[in-house]
């Protein structure tokens, strides 16, 4: 028992996180024996992850359209969404302009060396093959058909996050228009399962420790170094951008919250899960429980709103854009414009933005969007990119995660029953405002 | 009465080499009434050769590695066995010493190559000395050496092209290289349109510059010229419309190419292509129109910049040769892949050959059967990335063949 105690406590996240650092870093060839801890639990959290998102957007909402009097909110969040996506992308853009990361000097010679070692050796075009036609698609229209799920197990089967989303909001509404005796049977049924998949997930925090350090020995192992110091300037003032930025989002929390400590403490959690798992989904279960128990903010609501802010406001992916393209103009040595600047600025949200429901690698090819209007070519550094994410990411997310939080509690009003300094509260009775 | 000597020596030389024999000797003595005969005679196997340099095919040692051979291989060459140059070559003092130096005539030491070390080879076999001749001023004075008499055979890398054959032999060929292009990034970025990079590069659009007189002016020409010179705006992503620049060297293609990189077109068409993303029934006004009016013929003459538009002159958007060029220029300069794309046009070879009097059948087929007996599969990849193994390859089936005089090797006996 006291074991079990002792695997939940800050001490032996940071004994594993510790350990984890060493081999990844000094024994990369003992990764192979400890990756498997780290697969497992992360295995495990996304397994409950699914049924999370769709019962808690389900109930969240058709609760809302049942109960609530006061939706204003909603109106006040998406102001903030746009502000809080514009601005993290001026930050990221006057950093980037500052700083001039990407006027290499010497290291252009192994920034060649490692675009050589790690793309195509050369593209094969056959001149004279049928050529395809200019492809008309358009940006809003492929949006609109990746929301539409037109087989909802297929969506949950594949793990299609955005068509999930849509899913679960038109069900909610559904439900919440449904008659009053029905409607509670099945919001009982869906609060079982929901509570039922947290509980899990909290019972997986038992071997948290050991997932930690399975998870970074393997992200820590997979950094292509060269990459990094080739960048030496990049990737620091990328990773300590984003730490000014939950800075700065911790200010938000104090200015709305009265405390500084306390919500630095509620969403310990959430904000560990997110740098180690490099997985915003990941850490949905505790950023729920953490704002509902430890902040006390309205169970509907919170269950609504966080999965939608992780999915649509890209904080994260939108700060490092701003920034990866500075990096890129810099490189290339572009001339630049005020016009072009402002195009750095939108693109860069219209590029985060788009990055909503992908994560990893294939994120990163969201640059392009920005890239693309300017003119830069991308392909080359693009491998650059990939090979330093495993050190860029868990940051990247935890922007996302810690940002969404801060935002939400800016939107919604203050919370009642607020649980300041006490991580571990006890539980409230969860059905009460469902009635 | 020609054909059917040439049968009767072939059908000879078939048996010649199903039979024990093997020497280099005999061989000389049996075919010394027959049309090698002016080579045996001589005693000196002249080859023509490209006054410049195009390593790994055919150069001249730099200083660097002469020293390194006086170095090392001091005195009588057999200090060092076996060592690497900076390059990773391996550097046979034996070889080179003894070797070489009872084939190779006067001054033509000085040269390497995977060209030179086949006609090396060759010339060992056929037991007489091998002379480069490196006066050719540009590829096709080669052949015309070779036409004129001047050369027993011309080498340097070169392309079987059907004017060529007008005037000479030549062999089938020993390595078949892809045609291929060094594309600055940026300005394929520009022409894009939305398209994926190999549909940009079907409608190339800009300034390619190619070695002048090199077959690779008329590759380009037949390749990328402008197919509709009356193109619209709207059409005009999906037509070529290329310049061809001459240049007096490889090197003065790359050197242009490089400064172009840092040259930016700073046109606002990118706003037109956001609102062409978001809606694609509004047409974006593309402003590059000025291609379609200039690009009608290449510039010839002897300075490019005097033929060509002065605003169009600076910036190349591709360089034009075959893939072992290109992979060779980027595999020593790799800082190149941050500025240009690698691309290789598949199904389009350019077969090289080695160059022969128009009546020299004999030679041509003995060169040939040497080709085949060597074993080494030539590719561009294998010559550029594992140069020293295919070099070793030749060299030692160079030697096996030198030392064996009297027994035959397995490889002559099947």
């Amino acid at each position: 028992m006291n074991l079990l105690r002792w695997m939940k406590s800050g001490y032996a996240v940071v004994f594993g996180a510790a350990i984890g650092v060493y081999i990844g870093i000094k024994k990369p060839e003992y990764v192979a024996d400890i990756a498997p801890f780290g697969t497992f639990y992360l295995d495990v959290l996304q397994m409950c992850i699914l049924p999370i998102l769709l019962t808690a957007i389900s109930l969240g909402i058709g609760r809302l359209i049942k109960h609530s009097e006061d939706n204003s909110f909603i109106i006040k969040l998406v102001v903030i969404f746009i502000c809080s996506l514009l601005s993290a992308s001026v930050v990221g853009f006057t950093i980037g302009f500052l700083f001039e990361p990407g006027y290499l000097g010497e290291d252009a010679e192994i920034i060649g060396q490692v675009i050589y070692d790690l793309s195509e050796p050369d593209l094969q075009v056959d001149l004279f093959a049928k050529y395809v036609p200019l492809n008309d698609e358009s940006v809003l229209k492929n949006l609109f058909f990746t929301l539409v799920p037109p087989n909802i197990f297929n969506a949950l089967s594949n793990g299609y996050t955005i068509k999930i989303l849509f899913f679960a909001i038109l069900f909610g509404c559904a439900l919440g228009a449904l008659q009053k005796q029905a409607a509670d049977h099945i919001f009982l049924t869906f609060d079982a399962i929901y509570q039922a998949f947290s509980r899990l997930v909290q019972w997986l925090m038992y071997v948290f420790p050991l997932g930690i350090c399975g998870l970074l020995a393997t992200n820590l192992s997979q950094i292509g170094t060269q990459a990094v110091s080739a960048m030496a300037l990049f990737v620091p003032m990328v990773i300590v951008t984003f730490i000014v930025w939950f800075g700065l989002m911790c200010l938000v929390m104090k200015k709305t919250t009265g405390d500084f400590l306390g919500p630095l403490n509620a969403l310990k959690e959430p904000v560990i899960i997110s740098l180690t798992t490099s997985n915003a989904m990941a850490s949905l279960p505790s950023a729920l429980e953490a704002m509902h128990k430890n902040l006390g903010y309205d169970k509907a609501k919170i269950d609504l709103l966080i999965p939608l802010t992780f999915t649509l406001c890209r904080i994260g992916p939108t700060l490092y854009f701003s920034m990866a393209t500075m990096f890129v103009i810099q490189l290339y040595d572009v001339d630049m414009s005020f016009y072009r600047y402002l195009l750095v600025i939108f693109g860069s949200v219209l590029a985060g933005t788009a990055t909503a429901g992908s994560s990893g690698v294939s994120l990163l090819t969201m640059l392009g969007i920005v890239s693309g209007p300017l003119g830069v070519p991308l392909d080359a550094v693009l491998v650059l990119f990939v090979v330093i994410d495993p050190l860029i990411a868990p940051f990247r997310v935890m922007a996302i995660v810690h940002s969404s939080c801060a935002l939400i509690s800016l939107a919604l009003p203050k919370s009642i029953v607020f649980v300041s300094k006490n991580t571990g509260a006890a539980p409230e009775p969860l059905d009460s405002e469902a009635r | 009465m020609y054909p059917f000597n040439l049968v009767y020596i072939a059908a000879l030389l078939c048996g010649y080499l199903a039979s024990s024999v093997s020497t280099a000797d005999e061989l000389t003595k049996f075919i010394h009434a027959k049309p090698l005969a002016p080579i045996v005679e001589r005693g000196i196997l002249r080859v023509a050769m490209y006054e410049q340099d195009s390593p790994p095919f055919y150069y001249a040692y730099p200083d660097t590695v002469a020293e390194f051979r006086r170095e090392a291989c001091n005195p009588e060459g057999k200090a060092v066995p076996v060592k690497s140059l900076n390059d990773g070559t391996p550097f046979d003092c034996e070889l080179y010493y003894s070797i070489d130096n009872s084939i190779l005539h006067t001054e033509s030491a000085q040269v390497g190559g995977l060209d030179v070390e086949l006609i090396k080879g060759f010339a060992q076999k056929l037991g007489v000395k091998v002379s480069f001749l490196r006066t050719a001023d540009s590829l096709d004075d080669v052949v015309s050496m070779v036409a004129k008499g001047e050369a027993d055979l011309g080498i340097s890398k070169l392309s079987i092209t059907f004017n060529r054959t007008t005037k000479v032999l030549f062999t089938k060929p020993y390595i078949k290289l892809r045609k291929a292009l060094i594309v600055n990034r940026t300005l394929l970025e520009q022409i894009r349109c939305d398209r994926t990079k190999e549909q940009a590069i079907q409608h190339l659009k800009g300034n390619v510059g190619v070695i002048r007189d090199s077959s690779y002016v008329t590759y380009a020409r037949q390749r990328f010229i402008q197919d509709n010179p009356t193109a619209t705006a709207k059409s005009w992503c999906n037509t070529k419309a290329v310049t061809v620049v001459e240049f007096d060297s490889w090197e003065e293609v790359i050197k242009r190419l490089k400064a172009g990189t840092k040259t930016y077109n700073n046109q606002p068409q990118s706003i037109w292509q956001w609102t062409h993303k978001l809606f694609p029934g509004a047409s974006a006004p593309i402003t590059n129109k000025k291609h379609n009016t200039e690009s009608s013929a290449s510039c010839t003459g002897l300075k490019p910049e005097e033929r060509c538009n002065p605003s169009e002159r600076l910036a190349l958007i591709a360089g034009f040769r075959d893939e072992a060029e290109i992979k060779y220029l980027i595999k020593n300069d790799k800082k190149l892949t941050q500025d240009f794309l690698t691309v290789v046009l598949e199904n389009d070879f350019d077969a090289k050959g080695i160059a022969l009097p128009a009546d020299a059948y004999f030679l041509k087929f003995m060169l040939e059967v040497y080709f085949d007996s060597l074993g080494v599969k030539l590719t561009a990849n294998n010559v550029i990335l594992n140069y020293a193994d295919v070099i070793q390859n030749i060299t030692r089936f160079r030697r096996s063949g030198s030392s064996v005089n009297t027994h035959s090797t397995s490889g002559e006996r099947q």
